[in-house]
């Protein structure tokens, strides 16, 4: 992926741990984060 | 509802981390909290069940709170005069994420040995360039170390 590709994810998957409702991502909301980075294809299929 | 003890100690060994570049031991979490140290170190074990934190082999010591890793890699992140060590190039980024400040992280790309700038300014990336990702997002957690 791209280095900005890297960074979105970066922004989208680290700072919610520091709330204290943070959980981890299911595999649906982790496939729509990867789509809406442009990160497709079978690498990227979760479920 | 009331905030589980579980949450916060996430938020607790995030802070440190954060604030000081070291992962707390579970007596200065229990300080941080205002708890009992064996309270804390249960939940450090439940955390790491959970993978929210990773152990170093062996031990109870925090090695990984992704980005974060407790031990030295060859991803140096500093910011505002300190130190954190990053897991890969992408943890890079998350510290620059969870920090939400400027960081500078000069490394080497293990592929061509040559400098990458993972720096981070006013919210924009110091260069464009890209990430190898060797194990598929599905498969993180069968060997964490290696991803």
């Amino acid at each position: 992926m791209s280095l900005d590709q890297c960074w979105r994810l970066s922004q989208e998957w680290y700072p919610g741990r520091l709330k204290p409702d943070w959980r981890r991502m299911n595999a649906p909301e982790m496939q729509a984060m990867f789509e809406r980075i442009g990160l497709t294809g079978e690498f990227w299929r979760v479920g | 509802m009331a905030t589980s003890v579980h949450a916060l100690v996430r938020v607790q060994i995030y802070r440190h981390l954060m604030a000081t570049g070291r992962a707390p031991s579970p007596a200065e979490a229990a300080a941080g909290l205002g708890r009992e140290t064996g309270e804390i170190e249960q939940a450090y074990r439940d955390l790491a069940e959970s993978r929210v934190i990773t152990f170093a082999p062996g031990t109870r010591a925090i090695w990984m709170a992704h980005p974060f890793s407790a031990a030295p890699t060859p991803y140096r992140v500093t910011s505002e005069g300190i130190s954190y060590w990053a897991n890969c190039a992408w943890d890079a980024l998350g510290i620059a994420a969870m920090l939400g400040r400027d960081t500078e992280c000069l490394c080497r790309c293990p592929d061509c040995e040559g400098q990458v700038d993972l720096s981070v300014k006013g919210g924009a990336l110091a260069q464009d360039g890209i990430i190898h990702f060797v194990v598929p997002p599905r498969s993180f957690w069968e060997n964490v170390a290696f991803t």
